[in-house]
């Protein structure tokens, strides 16, 4: 009773505000919302602990980020991070997809290689940087090798999800129209996938900008991870502060923007 | 799992463009050979399909009755070549049918259109592969044909279940299979719908020269469609008795009040009931 109640009133009030500025508008305004509680919070933190190499409050940070900006020194580690991202991730993902559907769909190759999957999947990407500072030195190579491990997993195993589910009447319907190989794989089985390779590249992309932040922290000398690292020991706390937001921001604004390509990815699946 | 289909296997009728030139050839004669079917239920061997004799000539319209477990979909997955028998084999024409093959077409209770495709891409999708000049085109008829091509954007979701139903019919004629295997198509449709589907099914397949086996529990369905009704026998399935329906076609619900009709509605309860109460007894024990 209380949640009906509940329910009705919240609908409501949504609708009031939505009525004066539109739906775009009602989602702005509470992300505005919360991101005010969360500078409040912050700066009611920093007050209290009135030491700004422990915790700047947001107005000397933002100072920090203008400065970081204006000489151009953020956008160059935000460039650095970003190339290393995008082509590790795009690495493991031309790996990933279609080593999963030859897995999924002969049995052999399965039996022989999964166990070797599930050895490997749990290892953090961060326990691999010692090997790739071993093999690849210091710089991009190693970073490419982290942030494609870190994206390899989810990808891979989301499409192999997406290959098994592949169901068998749409196989079978497809023989019965006369598909070959190259349709049965092109026009069935990867399309059926489609929705949990989506899954994986999300999710992997995700994985992928954090794990490049730790690569950096070791394994480099540029990007968003390098920055925060030779910030904390100048102890330069709110250039530390201003690299995990931008991070922060920038992982968010990758994973809204593909969630936005999905109904291109997916254009069957925004229909339902 | 992924067969490639030689050129060779794909029905030269398949490529004709329009729907007038059918009902002349003698295709899709069906021969059922000895199917026995036996499943492995925790490692016991259980009969699902004793041994199966089962000629259909080319052109007719037969259904498979009987209540749910007496094998009449395993007989008709046998048919199409998605299940192998145990024993015994199955020709269409005089083509062996070992796996899924363009010579025939299944419709399912439950659609198997592609649902990232839209609904003309499904139509087409048949034709493209069996080197149809015009693939768009033949979807287009086959749409028009079921009352849909309205809706030919559209992807198969955002259609009721009786559309979806009509876009799997046009899919499954657009490549002028011989055989057409129906598997309680009309299952899950209210009782309206139904009764329009039927008359419908009737009307299209009055253009096709195509055999159609229709699986179904419902007797009145049974009747009002088919040419011949092979009743099934439960506990292993096999063929109890072929009864044959001489009511003249064009057929219109009307025939449902007539005394042939009622005739051999009793007889077929009658028979049906005999293997329901079989089944009945075996597990109340």
């Amino acid at each position: 009773m209380m949640n009906l109640t509940g329910t009705i009133g919240g609908g409501g009030r949504q609708g009031w505000i939505a009525a004066v500025v539109g739906l775009a508008g009602t989602t702005v305004i509470w992300i505005f919302a919360s991101y005010a509680l969360f500078v409040v919070t912050w700066n009611i933190a920093a007050g209290v602990l009135d030491n700004p190499v422990l915790l700047p409050s947001a107005g000397l940070t933002l100072d920090a980020a203008a400065q970081l900006i204006s000489s151009g020194i953020l956008l160059s580690d935000v460039l650095a991070s970003l190339k290393r991202v995008v082509l590790g991730f795009a690495m493991a993902a031309s790996i990933a997809i279609p080593l999963a559907m030859l897995m999924a769909f002969f049995s052999t190759l399965r039996r022989l290689t999964m166990p070797i999957v599930q050895l490997l999947r749990p290892i953090p990407p961060i326990a691999w940087i010692p090997l790739a500072v071993l093999w690849f030195g210091i710089g991009d190579p190693p970073s490419y090798f982290i942030t494609a491990i870190a994206a390899f997993f989810p990808i891979f195993l989301n499409a192999f999800e997406g290959g098994i589910s592949v169901e068998k009447r749409h196989i079978h319907a497809a023989q019965f129209l006369g598909a070959g190989r190259r349709a049965m794989i092109m026009k069935i089985i990867v399309p059926s996938s489609m929705p949990y390779i989506w899954t994986g590249v999300i999710v992997g992309l995700g994985q992928s900008w954090m794990a490049v932040v730790t690569a950096e922290l070791i394994a480099a000398q540029s990007g968003l991870g390098y920055m925060i690292q030779n910030s904390r020991i100048n102890l330069e706390t709110a250039n530390v502060l201003v690299g995990m937001i931008t991070i922060g921001l920038l992982g968010s604004l990758m994973v809204a923007g593909l969630r936005y390509l999905e109904r291109y990815v997916l254009p069957w699946k925004a229909t339902q | 799992m992924i067969e490639a289909l030689s050129k060779k296997e794909i029905p030269e009728a398949s490529m004709t463009q329009s729907t007038d030139r059918l009902r002349q050839s003698n295709r899709g004669a069906i021969h059922v050979d000895k199917v026995s079917v036996e499943f492995k239920r925790n490692g016991q061997a259980f009969s699902a399909l004793a041994p199966v004799d089962l000629n259909v000539e080319a052109g007719a319209f037969v259904s498979f009755l009987g209540p749910s477990g007496c094998g009449k979909t395993t007989l008709l997955n046998v048919i199409s070549g998605m299940l192998r028998p145990t024993t015994g084999s199955v020709q269409i024409d005089d083509t062996p049918v070992t796996r899924p093959i363009p010579l025939c077409n299944v419709v399912f209770q439950q659609h198997s259109l592609f649902p990232w495709m839209k609904v003309i891409d499904n139509v087409a999708f048949g034709p493209q592969q069996l080197g149809d000049g015009d693939p768009e085109g033949t979807a287009r008829t086959f749409l028009s044909l079921v009352g849909l091509d309205k809706f030919a954007t559209l992807y198969p979701a955002q259609l009721s279940g009786g559309m979806q139903q009509r876009v799997a019919i046009a899919r499954a004629l657009a490549t002028y299979p011989p055989v057409l295997l129906m598997d309680e198509p009309f299952g899950a449709l209210d009782a309206q719908t139904r009764t329009i589907m039927q008359e419908e099914l009737l009307k299209i397949w009055a253009n096709f020269s195509t055999t159609v086996i229709f699986v179904t529990h419902d007797i009145d369905e049974a009747i009002y469609l088919s040419d011949r009704i092979v009743v099934m026998r439960t506990a292993p399935g096999s063929v109890k008795e072929v009864i044959d329906v001489p009511i003249p076609r064009p057929r219109t619900p009307k025939i449902m009040q007539s005394e042939v009709f009622s005739r051999i509605r009793l007889r077929v309860i009658d028979l049906i009931r005999e293997e329901t109460l079989k089944i009945f007894n075996s597990t109340e024990r």
